[in-house]
């Protein structure tokens, strides 16, 4: 694994957040404390938007990571590279995110696996050091350094677990879905859909959360309501957007499409 | 399943099925027993879709608990009035979340009044002045089959009678009831009802009988006929053998036979007493659970993630092994690594190779699950030994099947050596899918375990299996086999031949046992000490499943 995992991200356009709860606080205090944090929530309910918009607000660089099996302590923390006969030491995204005192981000971070993840346990405690062990170097962490890691306690722990150790060096903040009448905003404000569209997608997200976690292995998130109000901007017919955003999205089973198929046809209208 | 099924589970908010309806009386079209819901055939589309919602939403709304079922028992011209004062008055308390178009079909008739509970609306009912409308996709309330439904706030998961699908009783004429008098004949019916828990008596009998749990088959028949040697299905079932057709309604339904051949699978049994087997002596059928639509599932004890999540890890192996001392091929990320460290003074890791071993999965799991009727036994949380067995095992068909795997999974119970059944939930060659989870809840444990005749068709069924290197046969049980004319040395002694013959087949075999609280003697000596694992509780089994199955399957190999 040499690629380069990433580009510390400032953003251009300024990010909408609708808040949850009091995650944006939670977070605020955090990063003055210089604690860790630890996002966990259902898939596409908007974990790394959160980051992103929190990075903006607090004025600081977001150095993302997306963790895989793959993934070993050299490709964070750095390694040398051959270059024509010459050795030249490469930072890992999280060297050059403590550089730059930047927000590293590792999403799903139970896919990396736990001997990795270890290295940013000398980061997040009372230490802020990093420890080079190639270049023989130690460096201290500024203070507007910050580890944020996210993960699905749903499906992902299913095959993989935290360690321990890892989890207790970190404030948790809960996500969930949003209220529907924020999340109709939302739906507003991000697609630029009508209101009666907003409303009855998410009704019909609602009534797919409601079901029986056993037919499901997921459920209709805000992701899959913003791709479908998408394609529907974009001029698909509602009730096609959404078969193909959630039920195709949901699953490949065809009875379950079938159930599917039919609540979308009760929520959404064929036209509006 | 029924295409309208999640719409109608979203809107209950539990789950349930619906199932289409032949109706001969216009008047009598869909209706609710609180785990299904019956609609109309005769209905359009569109009608049939409201009149599911409908139904849906007055359980969603707990308007059809016990009490006011049992209110309007008799009283039909009541229940009407009642069922459209209901509706408008949840559609009104759900807007935000029943389907726009719907609330603008059905706008509420300002002559109507809204009511502020199911209890107020009942009261209201009474009044014959009102002359309500029913629209057609409004369907009826049929009070005689909601009159145990509890309400979901209160009891949370369905009882246990409503699980076993109990509800369903059979039709009764409410339009024959003294609509004048406002009580019902019917209600003597309701005090005096079929299972006056009966449970502790039996339980007590069968404690001072000295059976184990094996031996009071039945005990927990509703219909009473626990002391009764034999189910009262069962001998129907025996006394139609010859011809096995239709069955009385509260008889074990007829299921579809699966094989070709009507003939049933022959096998042998060893007879401890004359040391030799007795050939042909058990026939085997096999059978698709019949299609009955049930509610079984997701009882508020879903370990399946926590089983998954060990599950997965059993024989999982790396296809590559990066960074190995020795290997066909150099690792390439470990060579280029080595030679910067030989570059930069360091010394270097002599790690360089990559392994490629053979790391395919390579692993047929049978599951047999034991439904015996004593696996209707309930556990102190009132969770039955079945439900405890049947949630694991669709646990760790899903997992298995997720990783690749060859699973098969047959649940099987027996009554006598004539009629040894194999319910196929899922045969090896078939995907995993809701369709499978639906057979699993679709088992009802009834009858006997002649473990022997389960194990040589097992065996049977896996050795077909020639695909893959290792194979396992995984049984999962309450207790040891109990049989007519199937018991102690005679059983103990089968059952290890049985399982002889599969292990020298290079079969590996193990038993779980789910839910009981002590070990079986019996279980432990015809499966070994290492074969036979117990747990009380199924939160308890992932973390030691993996070691236990690794061990059964290496044993085999050796």
């Amino acid at each position: 694994m040499t690629a380069r995992l990433d580009e510390a991200y400032v953003p251009t356009d300024r990010i909408q957040y609708f808040p949850t709860a009091d995650e944006i606080e939670v977070f605020k205090t955090a990063a003055e404390q210089k604690l860790a944090v630890m996002l966990k929530g259902p898939t596409g309910c908007g974990k790394t938007r959160f980051v992103e918009y929190m990075a903006q607000e607090l004025k600081r660089p977001l150095v993302t990571i997306p963790c895989h099996e793959d993934l070993t302590a050299s490709d964070l923390v750095g390694r040398y590279l051959l270059k024509g006969g010459e050795t030249v030491w490469e930072d890992g995204p999280v060297t050059r995110a403590v550089k730059m005192g930047a927000i590293c981000y590792l999403d799903e971070v139970v896919e990396a696996r736990s001997d990795t993840t270890v290295v940013i346990h000398p980061l997040t405690d009372h230490r802020r050091e990093l420890h080079i062990d190639r270049l023989n170097q130690t460096l201290k962490v500024p203070d507007n350094f910050m580890v944020v890691a996210s993960y699905n306690p749903g499906y992902q722990s299913v095959l993989k677990e935290l360690k321990e150790s890892t989890r207790q060096r970190m404030v948790g903040i809960d996500f969930d879905y949003l209220a529907p009448e924020i999340e109709v905003q939302l739906l507003i404000a991000e697609c630029s859909v009508s209101e009666s569209i907003a409303q009855d997608l998410v009704k019909l997200a609602l009534a797919i959360r409601r079901l029986d976690s056993g037919a499901l292995s997921e459920v209709a998130s805000t992701r899959t309501l913003v791709a479908t109000a998408r394609l529907i901007n974009g001029g698909i017919a509602p009730r096609r957007a959404a078969l193909a955003c959630i039920a195709s999205a949901l699953s490949d089973d065809p009875e379950v499409i079938g159930g599917l198929e039919e609540m979308i046809q009760n929520y959404l209208q064929l036209q509006y | 399943m029924h295409n309208l099924d999640f719409l109608a589970s979203a809107i209950a908010g539990r789950s349930v099925t619906v199932q289409e309806i032949e109706n001969n009386s216009l008047t009598d079209n869909t209706y609710t027993d609180g785990t299904s819901i019956f609609v109309d055939k005769a209905l359009t589309g569109q009608q049939q879709r409201d009149a599911v919602l409908f139904q849906a939403l007055l359980l969603g709304c707990n308007s059809l608990h016990k009490q006011i079922a049992r209110a309007l028992i008799g009283r039909p011209g009541v229940a009407r009035q009642f069922l459209v004062l209901e509706i408008y008055r949840c559609l009104q308390l759900n807007a935000g979340q029943l389907p726009s178009s719907l609330l603008s079909r059905y706008a509420h008739p300002a002559r109507i009044p809204i009511t502020s509970s199911a209890e107020a609306s009942l009261k209201l009912a009474g009044n014959r002045s009102l002359k309500l409308e029913v629209r057609p996709e409004f369907g009826v309330i049929r009070p005689m089959a909601l009159r145990n439904l509890e309400s979901p706030a209160k009891g949370g998961a369905l009882s246990q009678r409503e699980l076993e699908g109990k509800l369903n009783i059979g039709f009764v004429d409410e339009h024959d009831e003294d609509e004048e008098t406002g009580t019902s004949k019917l209600l003597d019916m309701l005090k005096n009802p079929l299972s006056s828990g009966n449970n502790a008596l039996s339980r007590a009998l069968n404690d001072i009988l000295g059976g184990g749990s094996q031996k009071g088959k039945g005990e927990d028949d509703d219909e009473g006929y626990g002391s009764v040697p034999m189910d009262r299905a069962v001998q129907t079932v025996l006394s139609n053998q010859g011809t096995r057709q239709k069955l009385p309604g509260d008889a074990a339904p007829v299921p579809t036979v699966l094989q070709e051949s009507q003939a049933p699978f022959k096998y042998p049994e060893w007879s401890d007493n004359t040391q030799s087997y007795t050939s042909d002596h058990c026939h085997v059928m096999e059978y698709e659970p019949w299609e009955e639509p049930q509610n079984l599932k997701h009882l508020g004890l879903d370990h399946s993630h926590q089983l998954t999540h060990q599950m997965t890890r059993v024989g999982v192996e790396y296809q590559f092994l990066k960074q190995q001392p020795t290997g066909e091929d150099f690792d390439l990320d470990a060579l280029i690594n080595h030679s910067i460290d030989l570059t930069t003074g360091h010394s270097p890791d002599e790690s360089i190779y990559r392994l490629s071993k053979k790391t395919r999965r390579d692993l047929s799991t049978l599951m047999l699950l034991d439904i015996s009727g004593s696996t209707k036994d309930i556990n102190e949380v009132g969770i039955s030994i079945h439900q405890q067995q049947a949630v694991f095992v669709e646990a760790l068909a899903k997992a298995l099947s997720r990783l690749g795997d060859q699973v098969a999974l047959y649940g099987f119970h027996s009554w006598g050596n004539r009629l040894v059944r194999f319910m196929r939930v899922k045969s090896f060659g078939e995907r995993y899918g809701r369709k499978i989870e639906r057979r699993l809840e679709q088992l009802r444990p009834s009858g006997y375990s002649r473990l022997g005749a389960a194990i040589r068709h097992a065996t049977y069924l896996v050795e077909r299996q020639r695909l893959t290197h290792h194979r396992l046969l995984l049984f999962v049980t309450d207790g040891f086999a109990y049989d007519d004319g199937y018991e102690d040395r005679y059983a103990e002694a089968d059952t290890v031949k049985a399982l002889e013959e599969a292990r020298n087949k290079g079969i590996a075999c193990a038993c779980i046992s789910i839910g009981s609280d002590k070990t079986d003697r019996g279980l432990v000596k015809t499966f070994g000490e290492t074969a036979y694992l117990r747990c009380d509780k199924i939160a308890e089994l992932p973390k030691k499943l993996r070691k236990h199955l690794q061990g059964a399957i290496a044993s085999a190999a050796g």
